[in-house]
Protein backbone atom coordinates (compact mmCIF):
# COMPACT_ATOMS: atom_id res chain seq x y z
CA UNK A 1 0.00 0.00 0.00
CA UNK A 2 1.38 3.38 -0.95
CA UNK A 3 1.49 6.29 1.48
CA UNK A 4 -1.33 8.55 2.57
CA UNK A 5 -2.48 10.75 -0.33
CA UNK A 6 -2.01 14.50 -0.30
CA UNK A 7 -4.58 16.55 1.56
CA UNK A 8 -5.28 13.95 4.27
CA UNK A 9 -4.41 14.62 7.91
CA UNK A 10 -4.87 12.59 11.11
CA UNK A 11 -8.33 13.42 12.49
CA UNK A 12 -9.19 13.80 16.20
CA UNK A 13 -5.73 12.38 16.78
CA UNK A 14 -5.76 11.75 20.54
CA UNK A 15 -6.46 8.80 22.80
CA UNK A 16 -8.41 6.03 21.12
CA UNK A 17 -8.31 7.49 17.59
CA UNK A 18 -4.53 7.99 17.72
CA UNK A 19 -3.98 4.53 19.19
CA UNK A 20 -6.20 2.63 16.75
CA UNK A 21 -5.50 4.79 13.71
CA UNK A 22 -4.70 7.40 13.00
CA UNK A 23 -7.78 7.84 10.88
CA UNK A 24 -6.90 10.17 8.01
CA UNK A 25 -9.47 12.71 6.86
CA UNK A 26 -9.68 15.20 4.02
CA UNK A 27 -12.34 17.94 3.95
CA UNK A 28 -14.16 18.28 0.65
CA UNK A 29 -15.47 21.47 -0.88
CA UNK A 30 -19.03 20.68 0.25
CA UNK A 31 -17.86 20.48 3.89
CA UNK A 32 -18.05 16.69 4.16
CA UNK A 33 -14.95 14.76 5.22
CA UNK A 34 -13.60 11.69 3.45
CA UNK A 35 -11.74 9.21 5.68
CA UNK A 36 -9.21 6.49 4.97
CA UNK A 37 -7.55 3.78 7.04
CA UNK A 38 -5.05 1.18 5.80
CA UNK A 39 -5.69 -2.14 7.54
CA UNK A 40 -2.75 -3.49 9.51
CA UNK A 41 -2.27 -6.58 11.71
CA UNK A 42 -3.57 -4.78 14.81
CA UNK A 43 -6.95 -4.22 13.11
CA UNK A 44 -7.69 -7.86 12.37
CA UNK A 45 -9.57 -10.72 13.98
CA UNK A 46 -8.36 -14.32 14.17
CA UNK A 47 -9.74 -14.94 10.68
CA UNK A 48 -7.37 -12.34 9.20
CA UNK A 49 -10.06 -9.81 8.27
CA UNK A 50 -10.97 -6.45 9.84
CA UNK A 51 -12.46 -6.92 13.33
CA UNK A 52 -16.12 -5.92 13.54
CA UNK A 53 -15.30 -3.63 16.45
CA UNK A 54 -12.66 -1.84 14.40
CA UNK A 55 -15.14 -1.18 11.59
CA UNK A 56 -17.63 0.23 14.12
CA UNK A 57 -14.92 2.35 15.72
CA UNK A 58 -14.00 3.79 12.32
CA UNK A 59 -17.71 4.37 11.62
CA UNK A 60 -18.11 6.18 14.95
CA UNK A 61 -15.29 8.57 13.96
CA UNK A 62 -16.67 9.06 10.43
CA UNK A 63 -20.28 9.65 11.52
CA UNK A 64 -19.18 11.73 14.51
CA UNK A 65 -17.17 14.01 12.25
CA UNK A 66 -20.18 14.65 9.99
CA UNK A 67 -22.15 15.52 13.13
CA UNK A 68 -19.41 17.83 14.39
CA UNK A 69 -19.33 19.69 11.05
CA UNK A 70 -23.14 20.07 11.13
CA UNK A 71 -23.15 21.58 14.64
CA UNK A 72 -20.02 23.68 14.01
CA UNK A 73 -17.92 21.92 16.60
CA UNK A 74 -20.36 21.92 19.52
CA UNK A 75 -19.56 19.00 21.85
CA UNK A 76 -21.61 15.89 21.03
CA UNK A 77 -21.83 12.30 22.20
CA UNK A 78 -23.01 9.14 20.46
CA UNK A 79 -26.41 8.04 21.80
CA UNK A 80 -27.00 5.19 19.39
CA UNK A 81 -24.87 3.60 16.69
CA UNK A 82 -26.20 0.83 14.46
CA UNK A 83 -24.21 -1.07 11.90
CA UNK A 84 -24.85 -3.73 9.28
CA UNK A 85 -21.79 -5.74 8.31
CA UNK A 86 -22.16 -6.19 4.57
CA UNK A 87 -18.74 -7.57 3.62
CA UNK A 88 -15.31 -8.22 5.12
CA UNK A 89 -11.97 -6.53 4.38
CA UNK A 90 -8.51 -8.12 4.34
CA UNK A 91 -5.21 -6.91 5.76
CA UNK A 92 -3.62 -4.31 3.50
CA UNK A 93 -6.95 -3.03 2.21
CA UNK A 94 -7.52 0.70 2.29
CA UNK A 95 -10.95 1.26 3.83
CA UNK A 96 -12.79 4.52 3.29
CA UNK A 97 -15.64 6.23 5.04
CA UNK A 98 -18.12 9.02 4.46
CA UNK A 99 -21.29 10.15 6.19
CA UNK A 100 -24.13 12.59 5.78
CA UNK A 101 -26.35 14.26 8.34
CA UNK A 102 -29.99 13.33 7.77
CA UNK A 103 -31.46 15.83 10.20
CA UNK A 104 -30.22 18.11 12.95
CA UNK A 105 -32.64 19.31 15.60
CA UNK A 106 -31.82 21.63 18.49
CA UNK A 107 -30.58 18.77 20.67
CA UNK A 108 -29.99 15.70 18.48
CA UNK A 109 -28.41 14.91 15.11
CA UNK A 110 -29.35 11.99 12.83
CA UNK A 111 -26.52 10.71 10.67
CA UNK A 112 -25.87 7.84 8.26
CA UNK A 113 -22.74 6.66 6.54
CA UNK A 114 -20.91 3.98 4.71
CA UNK A 115 -17.53 2.26 5.11
CA UNK A 116 -16.21 0.80 1.88
CA UNK A 117 -13.15 -0.52 0.06
CA UNK A 118 -13.11 0.46 -3.60
CA UNK A 119 -16.46 -0.59 -5.05
CA UNK A 120 -17.33 -2.85 -2.12
CA UNK A 121 -19.50 -1.65 0.76
CA UNK A 122 -18.23 -3.12 4.04
CA UNK A 123 -20.49 -1.51 6.59
CA UNK A 124 -23.58 0.63 6.48
CA UNK A 125 -24.10 2.59 9.67
CA UNK A 126 -26.53 5.05 11.17
CA UNK A 127 -26.67 6.81 14.45
CA UNK A 128 -28.07 9.57 16.62
CA UNK A 129 -25.81 12.00 18.43
CA UNK A 130 -26.75 14.23 21.37
CA UNK A 131 -25.60 17.83 21.37
CA UNK A 132 -24.28 18.10 24.92
CA UNK A 133 -25.98 20.69 27.05
CA UNK A 134 -28.80 21.30 24.52
CA UNK A 135 -32.38 20.53 25.53
CA UNK B 1 -10.89 -20.78 39.95
CA UNK B 2 -12.81 -21.87 36.87
CA UNK B 3 -11.29 -21.75 33.44
CA UNK B 4 -11.96 -18.82 31.11
CA UNK B 5 -14.73 -19.29 28.56
CA UNK B 6 -12.13 -18.60 25.85
CA UNK B 7 -9.51 -21.06 27.03
CA UNK B 8 -7.93 -23.45 24.54
CA UNK B 9 -5.23 -25.67 26.04
CA UNK B 10 -3.94 -26.51 22.55
CA UNK B 11 -3.05 -22.91 21.63
CA UNK B 12 -1.08 -20.02 23.08
CA UNK B 13 -3.19 -16.85 23.33
CA UNK B 14 -2.00 -13.48 22.01
CA UNK B 15 -0.32 -11.24 24.57
CA UNK B 16 -2.41 -8.14 25.33
CA UNK B 17 -0.77 -4.78 24.62
CA UNK B 18 -0.78 -3.94 28.33
CA UNK B 19 -0.59 -5.78 31.63
CA UNK B 20 -3.57 -5.00 33.85
CA UNK B 21 -4.37 -6.58 37.22
CA UNK B 22 -7.51 -8.75 36.98
CA UNK B 23 -10.43 -7.18 38.89
CA UNK B 24 -11.59 -9.11 41.97
CA UNK B 25 -13.34 -12.34 40.94
CA UNK B 26 -12.21 -12.12 37.31
CA UNK B 27 -9.56 -14.01 35.35
CA UNK B 28 -7.79 -12.76 32.24
CA UNK B 29 -9.51 -13.85 29.03
CA UNK B 30 -7.29 -15.64 26.49
CA UNK B 31 -7.53 -13.56 23.30
CA UNK B 32 -7.25 -14.86 19.74
CA UNK B 33 -7.95 -11.69 17.72
CA UNK B 34 -5.01 -9.28 17.22
CA UNK B 35 -7.35 -6.27 17.49
CA UNK B 36 -8.71 -7.44 20.86
CA UNK B 37 -5.17 -8.07 22.17
CA UNK B 38 -4.28 -4.54 21.01
CA UNK B 39 -7.18 -3.06 23.04
CA UNK B 40 -6.96 -5.56 25.91
CA UNK B 41 -6.62 -7.28 28.23
CA UNK B 42 -10.22 -8.44 28.75
CA UNK B 43 -11.42 -10.39 31.77
CA UNK B 44 -14.20 -12.88 32.42
CA UNK B 45 -15.89 -14.69 35.28
CA UNK B 46 -18.68 -17.19 35.70
CA UNK B 47 -21.06 -16.73 38.60
CA UNK B 48 -24.29 -18.43 39.71
CA UNK B 49 -27.18 -16.44 38.26
CA UNK B 50 -30.88 -16.23 38.97
CA UNK B 51 -32.50 -19.70 38.82
CA UNK B 52 -29.18 -21.47 39.26
CA UNK B 53 -28.02 -21.01 35.67
CA UNK B 54 -24.42 -19.97 35.28
CA UNK B 55 -23.94 -16.36 34.22
CA UNK B 56 -20.95 -15.15 32.24
CA UNK B 57 -19.56 -11.65 32.77
CA UNK B 58 -16.76 -9.97 30.86
CA UNK B 59 -14.95 -6.73 31.69
CA UNK B 60 -12.21 -4.28 30.78
CA UNK B 61 -10.50 -1.54 32.78
CA UNK B 62 -10.60 1.88 31.08
CA UNK B 63 -7.21 3.48 30.39
CA UNK B 64 -5.91 6.32 28.21
CA UNK B 65 -5.98 4.18 25.04
CA UNK B 66 -9.78 3.97 25.24
CA UNK B 67 -10.68 7.65 25.68
CA UNK B 68 -12.02 10.27 23.29
CA UNK B 69 -11.07 13.93 23.37
CA UNK B 70 -13.70 14.65 26.07
CA UNK B 71 -12.01 12.20 28.44
CA UNK B 72 -14.75 9.55 28.34
CA UNK B 73 -14.61 6.16 26.64
CA UNK B 74 -14.76 6.47 22.84
CA UNK B 75 -17.98 5.08 21.37
CA UNK B 76 -15.82 2.98 19.09
CA UNK B 77 -14.16 1.34 22.10
CA UNK B 78 -17.53 0.50 23.64
CA UNK B 79 -18.63 -0.97 20.30
CA UNK B 80 -15.35 -2.87 20.14
CA UNK B 81 -15.90 -4.35 23.59
CA UNK B 82 -19.50 -5.22 22.66
CA UNK B 83 -18.38 -6.96 19.50
CA UNK B 84 -15.72 -8.89 21.45
CA UNK B 85 -18.08 -10.04 24.22
CA UNK B 86 -21.14 -10.80 22.10
CA UNK B 87 -18.88 -12.53 19.58
CA UNK B 88 -17.42 -14.68 22.35
CA UNK B 89 -20.95 -15.81 23.23
CA UNK B 90 -21.77 -16.59 19.60
CA UNK B 91 -18.49 -18.42 19.03
CA UNK B 92 -18.87 -20.58 22.12
CA UNK B 93 -22.55 -21.30 21.45
CA UNK B 94 -21.68 -22.88 18.11
CA UNK B 95 -18.92 -25.14 19.35
CA UNK B 96 -16.44 -22.49 18.16
CA UNK B 97 -17.51 -22.50 14.54
CA UNK B 98 -16.31 -19.28 12.88
CA UNK B 99 -18.93 -16.52 13.14
CA UNK B 100 -19.16 -13.02 11.72
CA UNK B 101 -21.15 -10.01 12.89
CA UNK B 102 -24.19 -9.36 10.69
CA UNK B 103 -25.49 -6.37 12.63
CA UNK B 104 -24.89 -4.54 15.88
CA UNK B 105 -27.07 -1.98 17.63
CA UNK B 106 -25.65 0.03 20.50
CA UNK B 107 -27.24 2.57 22.84
CA UNK B 108 -24.99 4.74 24.99
CA UNK B 109 -26.54 5.79 28.30
CA UNK B 110 -23.43 7.19 29.98
CA UNK B 111 -19.72 7.59 29.29
CA UNK B 112 -17.30 5.57 31.46
CA UNK B 113 -14.10 7.34 32.54
CA UNK B 114 -10.47 6.40 33.06
CA UNK B 115 -10.06 3.79 35.80
CA UNK B 116 -13.66 2.57 35.56
CA UNK B 117 -14.32 -1.15 35.26
CA UNK B 118 -16.80 -1.71 32.40
CA UNK B 119 -18.65 -5.00 32.90
CA UNK B 120 -20.89 -6.78 30.42
CA UNK B 121 -23.54 -9.41 31.08
CA UNK B 122 -24.21 -10.94 27.64
CA UNK B 123 -27.18 -13.13 26.75
CA UNK B 124 -27.78 -15.59 23.94
CA UNK B 125 -31.38 -14.84 23.01
CA UNK B 126 -31.85 -17.30 20.17
CA UNK B 127 -29.78 -19.68 18.09
CA UNK B 128 -31.04 -20.93 14.74
CA UNK B 129 -29.08 -23.23 12.45
CA UNK B 130 -27.29 -20.35 10.73
CA UNK B 131 -27.88 -17.23 12.83
CA UNK B 132 -27.47 -16.25 16.50
CA UNK B 133 -29.17 -13.39 18.36
CA UNK B 134 -27.00 -12.06 21.17
CA UNK B 135 -27.63 -9.11 23.49
CA UNK B 136 -25.73 -7.51 26.30
CA UNK B 137 -26.00 -5.00 29.12
CA UNK B 138 -22.97 -2.97 30.19
CA UNK B 139 -22.40 -1.54 33.65
CA UNK B 140 -20.01 0.63 35.65
CA UNK B 141 -20.41 0.14 39.42
CA UNK B 142 -23.81 -1.45 38.78
CA UNK B 143 -25.04 1.52 36.74
CA UNK B 144 -26.18 0.76 33.18
CA UNK B 145 -23.93 2.57 30.65
CA UNK B 146 -24.73 0.76 27.38
CA UNK B 147 -27.05 -1.79 25.84
CA UNK B 148 -26.27 -3.77 22.71
CA UNK B 149 -28.01 -6.31 20.52
CA UNK B 150 -26.50 -8.18 17.66
CA UNK B 151 -26.97 -10.78 14.98
CA UNK B 152 -24.25 -13.29 14.07
CA UNK B 153 -23.87 -15.54 11.05
CA UNK B 154 -22.26 -18.96 11.34
CA UNK B 155 -19.96 -19.08 8.34
CA UNK B 156 -20.83 -21.80 5.85
CA UNK B 157 -24.29 -22.49 7.29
Amino acid sequence: MSGIPEGYAPAWNEGFNAYVGPFYGRPREDGSVHFILDLRDKHLNGGGVAHGGLLMAFADAVLGTAVSVAVEGAPCATMTLNADFVASADKGARIEGEAEVTRATRSVVFVAGRIYAGEKTLLSASGIWKILGAK
Amino acid sequence: MTESINADPAKKPLAPARTVEPPPGYIETPLWDPYEAFMGPLFDKRVPGVGGEEELWMAFRVDGRHLNMRGVVHGGMMATFADAVLGTIAWNATGRAPCVTLSMQTNFLAGPREGDLVECRPKLNRATRAVLFVGGEFFVDGRLVMTASSLWKIIGK
